[in-house]
């Protein structure tokens, strides 16, 4: 059944290309009848690794992560394939990402109201605590399902069901995901106008075939996970969400030793828009909330729900050197958001407007792990962004990044202080040079500065040369220049330079990229 | 085994070569269901029902030059009307998640002159292919795709005012 499933997708595929290659004569004769669309896309991470005696040099001296996908559809029939290639994968991923292989392969068909999917697919349920597959390129992770989903939607209610095997690295593991979502608009029902309130809820079973081998301890193999959620958005701007997630009994380590234990999570979105103002705040409480994909592999692509962490998301390398991640068996805490806007014309607006925006983003473990209660991670930023004229434009930023180096087991702390400038000036309508300064000033570390320019050639070419140094222990100059070209839905960009060991999250999934030094291309389109 | 295959290959190919006979509509604005601002389902064939140029920046809130070219388009915005008649939509292709956050944020950035959309389940970016952000689409006032880019660099949006004032 599995080889006959396996060669149905490639006459699919080999049918999609005929139909493209059709379909592109077709234009040509005008004719009329509808031959579907092919469309797809193509991705790829190069790196040459160059020997430096300032960082650790990688043992392989090349690294290659490929992606091509491609779709075609017809109708409200869909199918498609994403085949992987890494040649070999690059330094720091997952070592277990290996050679090529078609990955993702699925068909499906829709009419609007009832929807049916075969093969592999990305599903999420709620906010994900329950269940999500996903897939982040940069962090080499993919989860996705593979199986059978079906659905059906209408104005009062959707749902859906799922019966898959998550995907891990280039197979797939010996764990099944059985599971249904039903979301009802009881606002809809009741014939509410102007306001949205809806009932949520899912449930979740994950048969873990690798428990039964393992004899430490008993647990049952089937865990069941449920989830209940409100959604309630009024008219006058103000939205909130709450969900709660119930997990059964799972293997968890505790003092030391296996043992059979349930979890929890709740998560609360509140949050109001109107008249330039925006306010956001999320809360969550997890205890023991992680769900495992499978019983022994002990890396991070063994996860099967989504606990991003709920911190502000920088684009200044200063401001990441120490990204905060989930503690999803013990942890409590929330962030908020503030946008505004000075309106134009108004006297901090000036003739373009003024943008403002604060984050406060704080984490806490459940129970004093001290003497007293010490928070884990806190961070406090404000930026300001302004449009001076038609050439200048300006964003200031300044953030206080507090960490505890023992995760809160004591009042110790270390404090980041970051400031950022980042100037952006148009000699002529398309080109233009932005310059960006950024200094941390740290009392327990030593200082970072940072600098990069950048000029552009819009919308085609774009150059750039940054570094980043640190005054003390290091003393080393983390330098990179690049060029990208664009060109439509193609995109080009080539770089050299020596690039700093950190870690790059996504959903509470957190991996170490280590230092390197060498020549990145890459490459991405779409058709 | 290979009795099955031949069968399936057969099967699709019918499909496939019967089509479906509907003659290939001028407009390339697709047709699928998508939330507004008031968070109500609309069908997005009603935004080319306007019959003006469009622009269609998808964005995220995760993604900073996606928020970097719709700023510099509202700031320009003025002036740019002045010179031609055409819309902006700006569609959040943000998940569940965060797609409160993308309220938040695109009421606090001031786009209350762009019409926002809250595309969850990301069927309008498949419908038109999109595989990252910032991915823009400038569409003729009959929806016709006559042009689009992929990233954003400072003054891209020059480009796009460009085009639409080349329908005028």
């Amino acid at each position: 059944m599995k080889t006959a499933l396996k060669h149905i997708f490639t006459a699919t595929a080999v049918l999609s290309l005929l139909a493209a290659a059709e379909s592109a004569s077709a234009q040509d004769q005008q004719q009329e009848r509808d031959y579907g669309r092919l469309s797809g896309s193509f991705e790829t991470n190069t790196i040459q690794y160059v020997p430096d005696r300032d960082v650790a040099t990688p043992t392989d001296r090349f690294g290659s992560n490929n992606y091509l996908k491609l779709d075609y559809s017809i109708g409200g029939f869909t199918a498609g394939a994403q085949a992987e290639l890494y040649a070999p994968v690059l330094q720091g991923f997952n070592p277990n990402l290996q050679k090529s292989r078609i990955t993702n392969k699925f068909v499906g068909w829709s009419d609007g109201k009832f929807n049916v999917t075969v093969g592999d697919f990305y599903e999420q349920f709620g906010s994900g605590i329950a269940l999500r597959s996903w897939e982040d390129r940069a962090l080499g992770f993919n989860n996705s399902l593979e199986g059978v989903r079906a659905g059906f939607s209408n104005d009062y209610v959707t749902v859906k069901g799922v019966y898959a095997r998550p995907r891990m690295f280039m197979g797939y593991t010996d764990t099944w995901v059985r599971g249904g979502d039903v979301s009802l608009s009881v606002g809809r029902l009741l014939g509410m106008q102007n306001h949205y309130l809806a009932l949520e809820g899912s449930y979740v079973n994950r048969f873990m075939g690798g428990y039964a081998a393992d004899s430490s301890i008993t647990v049952d193999p089937g865990m069941n996970i449920y989830s209940g959620r409100l959604v309630l958005d009024l008219d006058f701007g103000l939205s909130i969400k709450g969900e709660y997630v119930g997990k059964g009994d799972d293997r968890h380590m505790d003092d030391g030793q296996w043992k059979a234990m349930k979890g929890n999570a709740q998560l609360i979105e509140i949050g109001y828009s109107g008249n330039g103002l925006g306010i956001f705040f999320t809360g969550r409480r997890l205890e023991r909330a992680g769900t495992k994909i499978d019983a022994a592999d002990g890396s991070e692509a063994n996860t099967m729900n989504y606990l991003p962490s709920l911190t502000r998301q920088y684009t200044y390398s200063l401001a990441t050197l120490d990204p905060y991640s989930t503690d999803m068996d013990d942890e409590m805490g929330g962030q908020l958001d503030v946008f505004y806007t000075f309106k134009r014309g108004s006297k901090l607006g000036g003739k373009y407007g003024t943008r403002v925006h604060a984050n406060v983003s704080t984490f806490y473990p459940l129970e004093k792990r001290g003497a007293k209660m010490y928070p884990m991670y806190r961070d406090v930023s404000f930026d300001l962004e302004k449009q001076w004229n038609r050439k200048v434009k300006t964003t200031l930023l300044y953030a206080v990044q507090t960490f505890s180096p023992n995760n809160g087991v004591t009042a110790t702390t270390e404090v980041h202080n970051v400031f950022v400038a980042d100037v952006l000036y148009k000699f002529t309508t398309r080109n233009s040079l932005r310059v960006e300064a950024q200094y941390l000033y740290s009392k327990e570390n030593t200082d970072w500065w940072a600098a990069t320019a950048e000029f552009n050639l819009a919308p085609r070419w774009s150059f750039f040369v940054s570094d980043m140094y640190n005054h003390g222990a290091e003393k080393v100059h983390y330098y990179n220049a690049g060029v990208s070209f664009t060109q439509s839905r193609t995109r080009l960009a080539v770089s050299y330079g020596r690039n700093r060991e950190g870690y790059v999250c996504s959903g509470g999934v957190c991996r170490l990229m280590p230092a390197y030094t060498g020549a990145n291309i890459s490459l991405t389109t779409s058709f | 085994m290979k009795k099955q295959i031949f069968i399936a290959l057969l099967a699709l190919g019918a499909f496939w070569a019967g089509g479906i006979d509907t003659a290939r509509a001028q407009s390339q604005f697709p047709s699928v269901r998508i939330e507004n601002a008031a968070g109500q389902m609309i069908n997005t064939s009603t935004l080319a029902a306007k019959r003006v140029p469009l622009i269609v920046s998808f964005w995220s809130t995760t993604c900073k030059p996606c928020i970097l070219e719709l700023n510099a388009m509202n700031d320009l915005l003025d002036e740019w009307r002045e010179e031609a008649e055409f819309e902006v939509i700006a569609v959040s292709i943000d998940d569940a998640r965060s797609s409160s956050v993308a309220k938040a944020l695109a009421n606090g950035n001031g786009w209350d002159r762009f019409t926002v959309l809250y595309d969850k389940n990301q069927d309008f970016k498949r419908a038109l292919n999109v595989s990252m952000a910032p991915h823009t689409f400038i569409f003729d006032a009959n929806g016709r795709i006559i042009y689009s880019h992929v990233g954003y660099t400072p003054g891209t949006e020059e480009e796009y005012i460009e085009k639409i004032k080349s329908l005028n």
